[in-house]
């Protein structure tokens, strides 16, 4: 199977913002010029997530911007962020996405995963799971890392995988922004707890990062949020420096 | 005008925004009355076998779907694929619309070692059909599915694809056509493919 570099969107009141850690936002562009270039660039796949915190960008805002964005959108579109609701996921398909991204829900109430897979398909549901190092293991924590949890992290990704889950995407939330590369050993063993394709997401600086996870670990994709917005980085060159390392990659034309 | 099906499941905007995109005037299909509009109709593909089937049912609409088939094109993708078939295995034993023959079998390890497809893969044609004209087989399709159909008669199967063996990607029987991997999400590649059917 062909691995994939998902350029990862983050929408936080009106615009796309890149932060450090999940803090400290910088303003990074619009949300359906960013996904028309992605789009003409022949990204494998894209990820926007809600992220916003002022009251009116609710879920209902939310859909109009994926709607609008969805026009231009010819490669596959995931959308997730603030997911409550077996309807809230309706109407983001209804809106052009997809598959969903469900995080904090599914850390409260896990059965909100095996009904989300039952009405809409797994292959529809990927379930992101948010991790730090505290008490010398890695353990859950949910809601931008504002919450922390007991769970530990190789319990909960077998969990997600046993209850529906159709991918699970990683989110590193200490190496996020940082751009100095990823832990392989790590992402080596939890790649091999289960056999669903999982996506790593944060601390990929260069294109370097990218290849060494392919090369060394069974991570199915990863998705990059600096990497994309601070730099000359497009999907196509990260595409051409795997193909230069013998690295299979797909024909996009 | 080409009709969507629209039965509370499924991307059906990411296939409307598609064909807007190739200038193909189209519309929802939501119940018996908008079938007489349609020239064309596609059965969108996200959701579960067990749950496309009770919503067809609930709805009165497989009926409608099987007297269309007898006269006008049917393009179905992914899920929309698969519910042509005889039956389906996803959470239980299910019977299909029962279009073309066969029946939607989950990977076994030793065909797929993930329990899920999710990617860009290629196609190759097993039948010469002008659905494929001008398409570029060197370049990969976007699939999403843990299921494939398996047809009873290998007449039926227009494309396979490879993971670890080769399996069924593209279904047709006549006027009716089912697409694994996802048209409306496979770039300008999946648009010809569409583009194609539309002009059947």
């Amino acid at each position: 199977m062909i691995k994939r570099i998902i350029p990862l969107l983050l929408y936080k009141d009106g615009r796309l913002v890149k932060g450090i850690n999940y803090q400290n936002y910088r303003d990074v562009g619009s949300t359906s010029s960013s996904i028309k270039i992605y789009n003409n660039q022949l990204a494998d796949e894209l990820m926007l997530i809600n992220i916003s915190e002022r009251h009116s960008e609710t879920q209902l805002f939310f859909n109009e911007v994926v709607k609008k964005s969805a026009q231009n959108c010819f490669i596959p579109l995931t959308t997730g962020g603030k997911i409550t609701e077996l309807k809230h996921i309706e109407k983001l398909l209804k809106s052009g996405s997809d598959k969903v991204l469900i995080t904090s829900k599914i850390v409260e109430d896990i059965n909100f995963l095996t009904s989300a897979s039952r009405n809409f398909g797994s292959q529809c549901i990927v379930v992101g799971v948010e991790y730090r190092f505290y008490n010398n293991d890695f353990f859950i924590t949910f809601n931008n890392s504002k919450n922390k949890t007991d769970i530990l992290l190789k319990e909960y990704i077998k969990k997600v995988a046993d209850n529906g889950a159709g991918e699970i995407v990683l989110f590193d939330i200490e190496n996020d922004g940082i751009m100095k590369g990823a832990s392989i050993k790590n992402l080596k063993d939890w790649s091999e707890l289960i056999n669903l394709p999982i996506i790593h997401s944060g601390g990929i600086g260069n294109f370097k990062h990218i290849l060494d996870i392919f090369q060394k670990t069974k991570i199915n994709g990863v998705a990059c949020g600096s990497l994309f917005n601070f730099g000359d980085n497009t999907p196509i060159r990260a595409r051409s420096y795997l193909q230069n390392n013998s690295f299979p990659v797909r024909t996009a034309r | 005008m080409i009709g969507v099906l629209d039965y509370g499941l499924g991307n059906i905007a990411s296939i409307s925004n598609s064909l807007n995109k190739i200038s193909k005037k189209n519309f929802f299909v939501s119940n018996q009355n908008d079938f007489d509009r349609a020239s064309h109709l596609i059965i969108p593909g996200v959701g579960s076998y067990l749950s496309a089937m009770q919503i067809l049912e609930n709805k009165n609409l497989t009926n409608e779907i099987k007297k269309f088939a007898l006269k006008k094109p049917i393009l179905g993708i992914c899920l929309g694929m698969q519910i042509l078939s005889t039956k389906g295995n996803e959470f239980k034993k299910v019977n299909g619309l029962d279009i073309i023959p066969g029946e939607i079998v989950k990977f076994t390890e030793d065909e797929n070692p993930l329990t899920t497809n999710v990617g860009w893969m290629k196609i190759s044609p097993i039948i010469n059909h002008k659905i494929f004209e001008n398409v570029d087989f060197n370049v990969e399709f976007y699939f999403d599915h843990s299921y494939y159909f398996k047809p009873i008669s290998e007449a039926n199967i227009l494309a396979v694809s490879k993971m670890k063996k080769n399996f069924c990607s593209c279904v047709v029987k006549k006027n009716i056509f089912g697409f694994q991997f996802h048209l409306e999400k496979s770039h300008k590649n999946g648009l010809k493919i569409l583009e194609n059917f539309c002009n059947l």
